[in-house]
């Protein structure tokens, strides 16, 4: 099995199946614009995702490395959160912190499957809560003065889904 | 990017991967997002036009007048920016405070950041269809903009007062309003109600202008779409001379949607000499003396998609033949010769509504070399018997790219289990759509699934009955009237499928 060696942000090497790496539009593109062939030992360096997370990211590229390509065609209307599988639910029982640096790390990455499935798991923290909740999961400070939020409730009220 | 003030994860991403958040919410919940703090509510009012249009209609119990100057002062205030306003007032009834409020509602500021306007005219509304005509010449950025009548009736509304200006407007909708100018130079897509009679309306103005057109400038349309109403025109073919003329005109046409009343011999040869560009063509019913003058067709070098709905006499697929660059053939009630039909070579997608005694013809048809076609909607005649149905079916497996099968008026799924399996097909619709009762019976295994369909991502069922069996286990939602949908997804290796609601917002096209 080919390998390439991705290095992540605190310098730690990644010794990876290419067929996985290559989950990533980002490291796709790179190396085949690069010419970087599997033989060379060159280093992919990947500035922006520390070990922790990459080590996350790779896991989640094994699990799905066989998945059919997505494609954007009018499914991607589509936007159901209630069809993440029990594999990646699993996968994405982390802190918070883990998990928005695996979205930073998955939009960065270009990881279309990674990034959905993560941008998923958001949501369903934030349906069908009131403020007060939205609030209180993700530790936001309320700067509202009462005026000001009453303000933004009346104004809610004219907006409807086009 | 980060920003340290704040201790939100979901601040720290930056704002397009949050609007991809957004994508994933519903309404409501956004709303309870905006109510969070300052920058919460400052992400929303930057996502809102993607999704919302401020929506300012009449509420029981409101006073409109006051309502309107709420609307106003809500306008007045805020840091929003709306791209797309609703008004739907209903009776402005010439009242002068309600000229006022209107007026304050329509001010500069709201109208420079308009793109979408969709309001209601009420039949005496003549001072807000001026008031309208002046603010419509004053929105830069308006790209579609919509009018309907408050009432139904068989005459349009005529407003000679509404005076429709501007120059950024590129689509235009019409619903039983007849404005008395139209003239907007680019002006791409008008979508009219039959009642309108924009064909003879126009066709008219150029008949008695030598060409000219005076009142409504449309010649450099690309897209014109009649649409059906439940109350239509009754005198369609009044005077077919003028229509002859709105068609020379149209020589930018891409799309043509006739979806009502009829089109004749003449008016067919108008479209074919001098709509040369049409890619799209759509006909709710064909009236030809001589179906040898199809042959016009020829000219249409462009189409992709043409659709008949009816036609009076038999249509000679001959003559299709010839259309290089057509994909999709959308056919109805139409007796045609299907023999030729393996001869489109281009075609993909076919929709097709087979009569009983065409059968033998259609199925040597259909294992000719369609090589490309990928979707196939087969309408059943309700009077067709099963063995009439199987006998189709049974050909299916001979079309080696078929990926999506729709099957209309399918009132028992059990029928399915006659069909080969076809590994094939990722998709499968199967739904009655009749006012009429019959025996329905949606109860199908997921192994008999399994085996029809092996590799289906979506299976789609509508039915005028609730829907269950232990593979429909959960609540259905109505659709369109008396259809009721659901749809089932596979979940880990097709061993079990479960019914998704169908949620409007979730319907894939199916055209």
């Amino acid at each position: 099995m080919p390998t390439i060696k991705l290095q992540s942000s605190d310098g730690e090497i990644f010794d990876t199946d290419v067929q996985i790496a290559k989950c990533s539009g980002t490291i796709k593109t790179m190396l085949e614009d690069l010419g970087m062939d599997e033989g060379d030992d060159e280093v992919v360096p990947l500035p922006n995702v520390n070990s922790a997370i990459l080590r996350k990211v790779l896991q989640w590229a094994t699990f799905h490395k066989d998945d059919p390509i997505p494609v954007e065609d009018d499914d991607s209307k589509e936007k159901r959160t209630d069809d993440i599988s029990s594999w990646d639910a699993d996968f994405l029982k982390v802190d918070q912190g883990t998990l928005f640096e695996l979205i930073l790390a998955a939009n960065y990455l270009d990881i279309k499957g990674l990034l959905d499935v993560t941008c998923k798991t958001v949501a369903n923290m934030i349906k069908g809560k009131t403020p007060e909740e939205i609030r209180k999961t993700f530790n936001i400070k309320n700067d509202f003065t009462p005026a000001e939020e009453e303000q933004v409730r009346k104004e809610n009220e004219w907006c409807e889904e086009k | 990017m980060v920003s340290s003030s704040s201790e939100c994860p979901i601040h720290r991403l930056p704002p397009e991967l949050v609007f991809k958040i957004f994508d994933y919410l519903d309404l409501p919940s956004l709303k309870s997002v905006s109510l969070t703090c300052h920058r919460s509510e400052q992400l929303f009012a930057e996502y809102c036009p993607r999704r919302c249009i401020l929506y300012i209609a009449k509420r029981p119990h409101v006073p409109i007048v006051e309502h309107l100057k709420k609307a106003a002062k809500m306008l007045l205030r805020t840091k929003r920016t709306y791209r797309s306003l609703q008004l739907h007032v209903a009776k402005p009834r010439g009242n002068k405070n309600m000229q006022a409020a209107l007026g304050q509602l329509l001010e500069p500021r709201l109208l420079q950041q308009l793109v979408v306007l969709r309001l209601d005219l009420a039949p005496d509304s003549l001072t807000f269809a001026a008031q309208l005509s002046g603010a419509v010449a004053h929105m830069d950025r308006l790209q579609e903009l919509t009018i309907r009548s408050t009432v139904d009736c068989f005459s349009p509304l005529q407003f000679s007062e509404l005076r429709l200006a501007n120059r950024s407007l590129h689509k235009l909708v019409l619903g039983h309003v007849w404005p008395g100018v139209i003239d907007c130079p680019n002006l791409r897509l008008l979508e009219a109600t039959a009642s309108l009679d924009v064909e003879t309306i126009v066709g008219k103005q150029y008949a008695q202008h030598g060409g000219r057109e005076p009142h409504w400038k449309l010649n450099q349309l690309e897209e014109l779409v009649i649409v059906e109403e439940l109350c239509m025109a009754l005198d369609m073919e009044n005077r077919p001379g003028y229509k002859v003329h709105f068609f020379r005109q149209l020589t930018q046409l891409k799309r043509l949607h006739c979806n009502t009343g009829y089109i004749s011999e003449r008016i067919f040869q108008a479209i074919g000499e001098s709509c040369v560009l049409l890619e799209d063509l759509s006909i709710a019913s064909l009236h030809l003396v001589d179906p040898s003058s199809l042959r016009v067709l020829a000219n249409l070098t462009r189409l992709r998609q043409l659709a008949i709905s009816h036609s009076f006499k038999p249509i000679p697929l001959a003559t299709v033949v010839c259309l290089p660059s057509l994909e999709r053939l959308l056919l109805g009630r139409v007796v045609i010769d299907w023999q030729k039909l393996p001869n489109v070579q281009s075609l993909q997608w076919l929709k097709i509504k087979p009569y009983a005694e065409g059968v033998r013809q259609l199925c040597d048809a259909l294992t000719g070399p369609l090589k490309q076609l990928h979707s196939l909607w087969i309408d059943f005649c309700y009077a067709m018997d099963t063995p009439t149905r199987e006998e189709i079916l049974a050909v299916l497996p001979t079309l080696p790219a078929l990926q999506t099968l729709v099957l209309q008026n399918v009132y028992q799924l059990q029928f399915l289990k006659a069909m080969p399996p076809l590994a094939g097909l990722t998709r499968l619709v199967v739904f009655t759509a009749s006012a009429y009762e019959f025996e329905e019976d949606y109860t199908i295994t997921a192994e008999v699934l399994a085996q029809l369909v092996p590799n289906a991502r979506r299976v789609e069922i509508g039915s005028s009955k609730p829907l269950h069996d232990n593979v429909f286990t959960q609540p259905y939602q109505f659709f369109k009237s008396r259809t009721a949908f659901g749809y089932l997804l596979p979940t880990d290796h097709h061993s079990k499928w479960e019914l998704r609601q169908y949620n409007h917002r979730y319907i894939l096209p199916l055209r």
